[in-house]
């Protein structure tokens, strides 16, 4: 949705993160490049959506900053004018009652809207388009309240993309979505960074989804970046039984084309007494 | 009675009771023994002063005399005529708040419940006030009588409003705040319909220790025994009660039963109390919940029995100390006049405000969000809806201008506006076109300032009035009103000012960490709001009664008397209130939704949410230096606009001020026909008709949690 056409890159230097007791995150520099995708990943509390969250400037930083573009500091930006560049999908949004889909879109024009005037020539297109780009158009004229959950986590998306921001981030946008719309919406964030160079930063549970998606994958581990790179690179057993504290079998996936990440069941004997079916235990 | 212990024989010990380590329990019991022992000698010191208190020159040394033995008739006769009684009504009306307001407690296992919260004291008082407006006159007993029925009643309807699958404690506290101003709104409407039948009940209706003589607190004494030594022999069910309703049931004990017993016990006791010394606020509240602090160092006093009777002692060492405290501040003449309760309910505010920074709450952080919003004819047209709701509040504003104590017919008001009109009609509608003006100008204002408090906080509670901000500003320009000969209108509107900010500065202020949580902002709001009323109250009763009936009539709300002069501070809010908010149309659109949001779309939070709340304060100080203290406008009008126009601001906040104005209107019309010459503040009819509707509210987000 970049319309400026030109890709527009994302960089922490060394940034903290505390909750008043400790940092949660730990002097992690990273880049989320332009026109690629980026997933980040770590175990449960291991403060990858915080550092997202850091990122959007949606939390306070205790140490260090994020650069967008030619180095601009983002705490520096007035809240507009970063709301035209960067955007993210949190992971709870609320269900208004009594406002259409298009409704709920249109607020991402927010930023692009003067204080007082109505006017906003490029917004009737931009809404159009979010929507047909999630699939959520033939729903326009629907109410929020009636979708399901993973609709409306696309509604919401669609307001992300009617935003027009050149960085794009989302915090696990894969909950509740069911397995086709985890897919396509997988398949819509390599479109937005290959066809129209978002910048795209990701927040994963599923390393499979990370490395079906990403170029680039971050791994996170008690706040503090441990492996950034490609996925192969960084993907790794070693890495990944080192973080995860389990053992981790990675194997190269010829139909997908991409890695697959499986763990390996801590006590074989114990899964096969638990199930005793035949049929399940060979599984 | 006695059935309570023998009835279960080998109940297994309590987690309560459960003997801990030997030193641990000594240690235990040796810190009980030190706070027992320091409460006691506090209450002790306390009373010494309180006794030495007094217009009679009897000092300390006088009274150690008469203990001894050695004491002149003179000092006999006054310690025993006029201040043993205060003294004791004191130790009692101590004794059974402290008492009652534990049971309370722990029966619904809330630590917000008390004779207050529960507004068990609002319908007593409203009782006593009915009985005494139709012309009944009772002896003190029955007047006791009269106040339990109406407390248990009231506390009842509580209970029933905030029982249920969803009931939390700020639940509670809601429904008990609506009803008590619901109530309070009745009362006043009483006492001010039967100002001679009444007479008394205004200074009373604040809580005072003053006591004609020993007679009637004695009398009401073997009451207050019997319920005390009553809920010591069942305190075990308490203990039992505290394990859920499940388990204690599994241990034998008849919940509801139990449960129905200690409620009539508790509200007798209140009742004892109010009917004493008139509601002595936050007594109930403050000292069961400060002894609770205690019980997780000293485990003797996990225990009801020792737990009660030490909630008991801290009653009367609050109760005595406001009183001390009182005399001391305003002299022991004017203390004489000013009640005690005033001093309680501050304190009480205080501590409510300190509570609600660690209660956990149960109301859904969404509900202003998933609250149905908008008609499909609202939101597709909100410009004829605007339209259709003007043009009903010009037929409504001429219609009003018509009634009161003399009928006008159309033709009249047209005259009128060209100047042609007779002498008797320019007469009226010289003094009646302000008032009416002035009433759709404060609903406006009411209104608007309601609407982008809930917005702006998702709380579908938030009212100025609620929230204590009305209060403040009343507070100032009472202030004024009393403490001035004769102040100028721009002092007055300038102390509402100052009153409304410093009142929005506590409350938004003292719930705005982490964000605004709504549950507790309202617990602070009510908390402001009693802090408020009381400090009115004590300004009222200061001055003479000939201002008495006045004052009152303005905190109702009244638009009696306004002159076109002080329109125009509300026409200046509005006008400011619509180039701000139209600019910050969208903006609240967006702080309505969450708190992420706004943030990721380029609002800055803080900056927008002071800029429109201060436009609330101004908007609400303007309305109430002119009109009075009016609830519950700005809770009704921007619901109901909501619901038929949706949640966008650009259509919501003009219907909002349409609708508020119209809503006053309509109550100061009926304030002004319904019993004429006679007239209501048009407020108590507004509190009259919101009342109803924000215990609707809070049942319905007992629905949606």
């Amino acid at each position: 949705m970049n319309l400026s056409g030109k890709a527009v890159g994302l960089r922490t230097a060394a940034v903290s993160i505390g909750y008043g007791s400790g940092d949660v995150v730990k002097q992690v520099s990273c880049e989320l490049a332009p026109g690629r995708v980026t997933a980040l990943v770590g175990p449960n509390g291991s403060g990858k959506s915080t550092l997202l969250r850091g990122m959007a400037r949606l939390q306070r930083l205790s140490g260090g900053a994020v650069l967008i573009g030619d180095s601009e500091d983002v705490a520096r930006l007035a809240p507009r004018e970063l709301a035209r560049r960067l955007t993210v999908l949190a992971q709870s949004r609320p269900t208004p009652q009594g406002i259409t889909v298009r409704d709920a879109v249109e607020l991402g024009r927010h930023p692009h809207r003067g204080r007082w005037r109505n006017r906003d020539a490029d917004g009737p297109a931009a809404v159009q388009r979010a929507m047909e780009l999630t699939g959520v158009a033939p729903l326009a004229e629907d109410t929020v309240d009636s979708l399901s959950g993973g609709q409306l986590q696309r509604v919401w998306l669609a307001s992300c993309l009617a935003q027009d921001t050149a960085v794009l981030m989302l915090d696990e946008p894969t909950n509740h979505l069911d397995l086709r719309y985890q897919v396509e919406l997988l398949e819509l964030l390599r479109e937005l960074a290959d066809v129209h160079g978002v910048t795209v930063g990701v927040v994963l549970h599923d390393l499979n989804h990370a490395a079906q998606v990403a170029d680039v994958v971050a791994v996170l581990s008690a706040g503090e970046l441990v492996a950034c790179g490609a996925p192969a690179d960084v993907l790794t057993e070693q890495l990944l039984t080192d973080v995860y504290g389990i053992e981790v079998t990675v194997s190269a996936d010829p139909v997908r084309g991409c890695l697959d990440v499986r763990p390996r069941p801590r006590r074989a004997s114990l899964r096969s007494r638990l199930h005793a079916e035949p049929a399940l235990a060979t599984a | 009675m006695s059935t309570t212990t023998t009835t279960r024989p080998g109940t297994p010990a309590l987690p309560a009771g459960a003997p801990p380590a030997g030193r641990t329990r000594a240690r235990g019991r040796l810190g009980f023994a030190v706070v027992l022992v320091a409460l006691l000698g506090w209450v002790v010191v306390v009373s010494g002063i309180h006794l030495s208190q007094g217009t009679a020159a009897v000092g300390p040394a006088d009274l150690w005399a008469l203990l001894t033995g050695q004491g002149t008739d003179q000092s006999t006769a006054v310690v025993v005529s006029s201040r043993l009684p205060r003294w004791v009504a004191g130790l009692a009306v101590g004794v059974a708040l402290g008492v009652a307001g534990c049971v309370l407690q722990s029966v619904v296992r809330n630590p917000l419940a008390s004779p207050d919260t529960m507004a068990v004291n609002a319908g007593a008082f409203l009782a006593l006030t009915l009985v005494a407006a139709l012309g009944i006159t009772l002896p003190l007993f029955s007047s006791a009588a009269v106040a339990f029925a109406g407390g248990l009643l009231t506390a009842l309807l509580v209970l029933a409003l905030s029982s249920g699958a969803g009931s939390s404690a700020i639940r509670l506290v809601l429904a008990g705040l609506a009803i008590t101003l619901g109530f309070s709104a009745l009362t006043q409407v009483l006492l001010l319909l039967f100002p001679w039948q009444t007479q008394g009940l205004f200074a009373w209706g604040a809580g005072s220790l003053d006591q004609s003589g020993l007679a009637g607190v004695l009398r009401l004494l073997p009451v207050l025994v019997v319920g005390v030594l009553a809920v010591l022999v069942l305190a075990r069910w308490l203990d039992l009660l505290q394990l859920g309703d499940d388990a204690a049931r599994a241990l034998g004990l008849d919940v509801r039963t139990a449960q129905a017993v200690l409620v009539v016990l508790a509200v007798l006791l209140s009742a004892v109390a109010v009917t004493m010394a008139g509601p002595v606020g936050f007594v109930g509240l403050a000292a069961p919940a400060l002894m609770r602090l205690l019980v997780r160092f000293l485990r003797p006093m996990r225990k009801h029995r020792v737990l009660v009777l030490m909630s008991g002692l801290a009653g009367v060492a609050l109760v005595l100390t406001a009183d001390v405290a009182l005399r001391a501040v305003f002299g022991a003449l004017n203390g004489v006049a000013v009640p005690t309760g005033v001093i309680t309910s501050v304190l009480g505010a205080v501590f409510l405000v300190a509570l609600a920074q660690t209660i956990r709450t149960g109301l859904d952080a969404d509900s202003l969000v998933t609250m149905r919003a908008g008609t499909r004819f609202g939101v597709r047209h909100p410009g004829w809806l605007l339209g259709i709701v003007a043009a009903l509040l010009v037929t409504a504003l001429v219609l009003a201008s018509l009634v009161g104590d003399a009928l006008l017919l159309t033709g009249d008001v047209l005259n009128w506006l060209q100047g042609v009109a007779s002498v008797r009609v320019e007469i009226i509608l010289d003094s009646r076109v302000p008032r009416v003006l002035a009433a759709v100008l404060c609903g406006a204002c009411l209104a608007t300032a309601g609407a982008v408090v809930q917005g702006v906080t998702r709380n579908p509670l938030a009212d100025p009035g609620i929230l204590g901000v009305s209060g403040g500003a009343g507070a100032g320009a009472v202030a004024m009103i009393v403490l001035l000969p004769s102040p100028s209108y721009a002092v007055v509107l300038g102390a509402a000012l100052v009153g409304a900010v410093l009142a929005g500065a506590l409350v938004f202020g003292f719930s705005a960490r982490d964000g605004v949580d709504q549950a507790r902002m309202v617990l602070v709001g009510i908390g402001i709001s009693a802090a408020t009323t009381a400090f009115i109250t004590l300004m009222l009763v200061r001055t003479d009664p000939w201002n008495q009936t006045k004052a009152i009539t303005w905190l109702g709300g009244s638009t009696y008397g306004v002159s076109i002069v002080q329109l125009l501070p509300m026409v200046a809010a509005l006008a400011l209130a619509a180039v701000v908010l139209t600019g910050s149309r969208r903006d609240l659109d967006l702080l309505q939704l969450d708190e992420v949001t706004p943030r990721v779309l380029g609002v800055s939070m803080g900056r927008s949410r002071l800029v429109v709340l201060l436009v609330a304060v101004v908007l609400t100080a303007a309305a109430t230096a002119s009109i009075g203290v009016i609830s519950f406008v700005g809770l009704v009008a921007p619901h109901a606009a909501r619901l038929l126009v949706g949640r966008r601001h650009a259509a919501l906040l003009p219907l909002s001020a349409l609708l508020g104005g119209l809503l006053v209107l309509l109550a100061d019309a009926v304030g002004r026909a319904a019993i004429a010459p006679a007239q209501l503040p048009a407020g108590m009819v507004t509190a009259l008709i919101g009342c109803p509707y924000f215990l609707w509210l809070l049942w319905r987000m007992r629905a949606t949690t």
